[in-house]
């Protein structure tokens, strides 16, 4: 699963099954809390306080881009521009060692095989921030669970914790304040030009990590377009299958592909891809000066109608129509389904993992089109899709050596820090290919990650030099795509949900399995409308509405 | 025993009127001190399993106050606004949570049936097998899927049975139209219960072969000797003495009526939908746990575990009035 992948993606993601022992955790962090509660020192701070554009602008640093290399492929219209090669000589961005020994834990996730704790690669990075960054790496797959049991304990609180912006816990506005350093009175306006990697991150990623009126998270820095349907090139060719141009044509051609005796099905689940297709909003949209919910709009039951005929058509994958998501990667590698939907991030992971064992593995982003085959409407994806934060606990000294340690992640494509965070050490991890480019060796594969890069990150660039044809088809693609995206409801405005509205949207993941399966009539949308009405879905939007009026 | 004997303090003469209730306490005190004396070492021995059980099953349930709060981890427990009983009221009023009940309800009637028993045939079918070597064999092999987490039993399941599975190739080589086993809600109950025969009905005939192997084979030489046939035996000597057993585990099961298997039906929740997978642990768990409800969930578990408490009460009265031994007894 890749990191990129916007927040509809990841409520899929987040309703994973756990084992036991996660579940079992929990529990005891409750029992914990609980049982501490006489010894917290939280700071409650009243949730729903509404922060204008004005306070937001008072506390974020300002923007000031630095260049180290021009990109072969410039963005267009806020598309991720990208590298074909790497520059002669890589430049220093962080002229002085940042850190002056200090010695910080840090809380990370990991989507892949978990890397050695104290590996080569961590003790050269280390050795070059001259502090001592000790990761404690979790699973990804599980990390919202863990991030609840961590903050729930105020004193197992690492120095810096990294929070996917999907994995926020509920009621997170009041862990905030009381768990982690206010971070402005460090970076607000140009006491940031202390740091200038972090003033070369662009203005909507601060904005987005502003929680409760002040500047909490450094982020890591969203796309414009954040997924994509993806389709195996070498099998649709070696078929003679024609991409696909609009909704019925999708269904037409998955079915076309389909043959079960032969293990091959035209697609994973494409629920997300469906709600693309129809224009379905992230969240809200503005119908007449009023506040809509994506499940009462039109384009929400179309896309949910549209699924049931696709999942009828049988071109579905079996598993897929059981739910099961963690499979689809494999799945798809493996050529047993021809299309899926899938975050950005997880184009080039899927590259790394296959071509290896199948040279002819080829993947591509189908070119978005509306239901009926006219231009897409498209939603710009967040800001920000990661954030990290310090310990409330560190002192002024040792935020500042952190923050310095940022500011040594968040170096740009084209300096020597961005070559030894994302390929290691010369020889010792990576190799030069003809042009160049470092290309990881096999314990570069198992020992460099991104932990560093979750940290902070710089503005997000495509520089995969090792495979230019990859870096061509991503940056043109994100070209043509971006072309079609519009703002959002609210674009950038991080709204904490009051937790009492959690529990809202459940009932239209379950729908949506039922419906799609045949088990229910897409007509028990309208009850299910009703009942989230009636739940708290009118007051949701009144507790939105404030923010839009602010 | 003859050294506490000779301790044991020698009973007062009849005292005074008014001093009459007190001396009794006294007297009663004084043997409890004896008692204690007997018993110190054993008590001692019991200490550690008595503290343990108190530090993560007694004080934990000081937790259960969050179904009474507006719970946040963040804020200190007594910061949290209390809410009364306005989590229960949102609980009872939720379609949801009723279903779930329905579901569990179902699921556990259904099992009682089909699951409970097999063990109980399984071993005395086993007791039969004269072979030792095929007895071990069998049971070695029946032993171990128990071993095998519920995510490997399911994606054994779904090889086999899915809509990918070697069911289905086999059904389509052959030209007969393929059936997903694993997503019919209709068949649901009927999978679950499969499943855990498959994986735990093995394992359940382990206590009910220790019983059996307590029986005195000249009971049965006596009743062959009378002209008993393997039916009679089995109805008058076996069955009897594996009744306090059944009824031991039965009264534990139906406390446990609640708790209908929550890894394997959360992992296979989405596959046949809420509507016939939702049981009480997974709607706690997706209220409270995925979206942050505490004390929703803490109302809903609460409910959960009065109900359980009151049926393993009512089931062990229940044992009392037919003679039965049950859980426990009140000496």
């Amino acid at each position: 699963m890749s990191i990129q992948t916007a927040s509809s993606d990841l409520r899929a993601f987040a309703k994973k099954p756990l084992n036991r022992r996660s579940f079992l955790g929990f529990v005891g962090a409750g029992a914990a809390a609980a049982a501490l509660a006489g010894c917290s020192t939280g700071t409650a701070t009243t949730s729903g306080g509404i922060f204008t554009a004005k306070d937001i602008a008072g506390v974020i640093p300002n923007y000031y881009p630095v260049d180290y290399a021009v990109p072969d492929l410039v963005s267009v219209a806020g598309s991720t521009a990208g590298f074909l090669t790497v520059p002669a000589t890589l430049r220093k961005s962080v002229p002085k060692v940042p850190g002056s020994g200090g010695a910080y834990t840090a809380l990370s996730p990991a989507w892949w095989t978990i890397p050695s704790a104290n590996n080569d690669y961590f003790k050269a990075v280390n050795k070059e921030l001259g502090a001592d960054i000790k990761f404690q790496v979790s699973d990804g797959n599980t990390y919202g669970e863990k991030i609840q049991a961590v903050l729930a304990s105020p004193n197992n609180v690492p120095d810096m914790v990294v929070i996917p912006s999907w994995n926020l816990p509920p009621k997170f506005d009041q862990a905030v304040g009381s768990l982690f350093a206010d971070l402005s009175p460090f970076l607000a306006g140009d006491k940031v030009k202390d740091y200038p990697n972090l003033a070369n991150i662009p203005t909507d990623s601060w904005k987005y990590s502003v929680f409760q009126g002040k500047l909490y998270g450094l982020p890591y820095p969203g796309e414009v377009i954040q997924n994509a349907f993806f389709y195996r090139k070498d099998i649709f060719d070696e078929l003679g299958l024609e991409v696909p141009t609009s909704a019925d044509t999708m269904i037409e051609i998955l079915t076309e592909a389909t043959d079960p005796s032969k293990n091959r099905w035209g697609s994973d689940d494409l629920w997300n891809a469906g709600q693309i297709m129809f224009g379905v909003p992230d969240k809200w949209t503005e119908i007449n000066g009023k506040l809509v919910h994506k499940f009462e709009t039109e384009q929400f039951r179309a896309a949910l109608d549209w699924l049931t005929r696709l999942y009828k058509s049988g071109a579905v994958h079996p598993d897929a129509m059981a739910g099961n998501n963690q499979q689809a990667n494999s799945r798809y590698e493996a050529g047993n389904t021809l299309v899926k939907s899938d975050g950005v991030g997880g184009w080039a992971e899927s590259l790394a993992r296959v071509l290896p064992s199948n040279p002819m593995y080829n993947t591509q982003a189908m070119d978005y089109f509306a239901a009926d085959g006219g231009d897409p409407v498209l939603y710009k994806g967040s800001p920000a899709s990661i954030f990290s934060f310090i310990n409330r606990k560190a002192d002024e000294a040792a935020i500042k050596e952190m923050l310095a340690v940022a500011n040594f992640a968040a170096a740009p494509f084209g300096t020597a820090e961005y070559q030894l965070l994302n390929s290691g050490v010369k020889d010792t991890h990576y190799d030069l290919d003809a042009n160049g480019a470092p290309v990881l060796n096999e314990k570069g594969q198992a020992e460099v990650t991104s932990t560093y890069s979750f940290l902070v990150h710089p503005p997000i660039v495509q520089a995969h030099v090792e495979n230019p044809q990859f870096v061509n088809d991503y940056c043109n693609w994100s070209a043509r795509m971006s072309a079609f995206a519009t703002d959002p409801v609210l674009y950038g405005v991080q709204i904490q949900e009051p937790a009492k509205f959690g529990s809202l949207a459940t009932p239209f993941d379950d729908l949506k399995a039922d419906v799609a399966n045949g088990r229910k009539e897409l007509s028990a949308l309208d009850g299910a409308i009703a009942t989230w009405r009636s739940n708290g879905g009118d007051e949701l939007r009144k507790f939105y509405q404030k923010y839009l009026d602010a | 025993m003859t050294a506490l004997d000779e301790r044991r303090p020698t009973p007062e003469a009849p005292p005074a009127d008014p001093a009459i209730h007190k001396a009794a306490t006294a007297r009663k005190n004084r043997k409890r001190r004896a008692l204690f004396r007997r018993d110190r070492t054993l008590l001692l021995m019991v200490l550690p399993a008595l503290l343990l059980t108190a530090l993560f099953a007694y004080v934990p349930i000081i937790g259960n106050a969050i179904a009474f709060q507006d719970y946040s981890p963040y804020v200190g427990a007594f910061e949290n606004p209390w809410v009364g009983f306005a989590n229960f009221e949102r609980v009872l009023n939720d379609e949801a949570f009723w279903s779930a009940v329905r579901n569990t309800l179902t699921i556990t009637a259904f099992q009682l049936v089909f699951f409970f028993p097999v063990p109980i045939m399984m071993a005395i079918l086993l007791q039969g097998l004269l072979s030792p070597r095929i007895r071990s064999l069998f049971q070695s092999i029946v032993y171990l899927p128990h071993f095998l987490s519920w995510v490997i039993v399911i994606s054994i399941f779904q090889q086999i049975l899915g809509g990918a599975g070697l069911l289905n190739q086999f059904l389509r080589d052959n030209g007969i139209e393929a059936v997903n086993l694993m997503t019919q809600p209709d068949t649901f109950l009927i999978l679950v219960t499969s499943q855990a025969l498959w994986k735990d009905a093995g394992w359940g005939i382990i206590v009910f072969l220790a019983a059996l192997s307590a029986i005195d084979p000249s009971q049965y030489e006596a009743a062959a000797m009378d002209g008993a046939g393997r039916l009679k035996r089995m109805w008058h000597i076996t069955l009897p003495a594996l009744r306090p057993i059944i009824i031991l585990l039965l009264i534990l099961r139906l406390g446990d009526s609640l708790s209908v298997g929550f890894e394997q039906l959360l992992l296979q929740r989405d596959a046949v939908g809420a509507g016939a997978a939702e049981v009480l642990d997974t709607f706690v768990y997706y209220s409270g746990i995925q979206n942050g409800d505490w004390s929703y969930a803490a109302a809903a578990g609460l409910i959960k575990g009065v109900i359980s408490v009151i049926l393993v009460l009512g089931a062990n009265k229940l044992a009392h009035l037919f003679g039965e031994a049950g859980v426990y007894q009140k000496s």
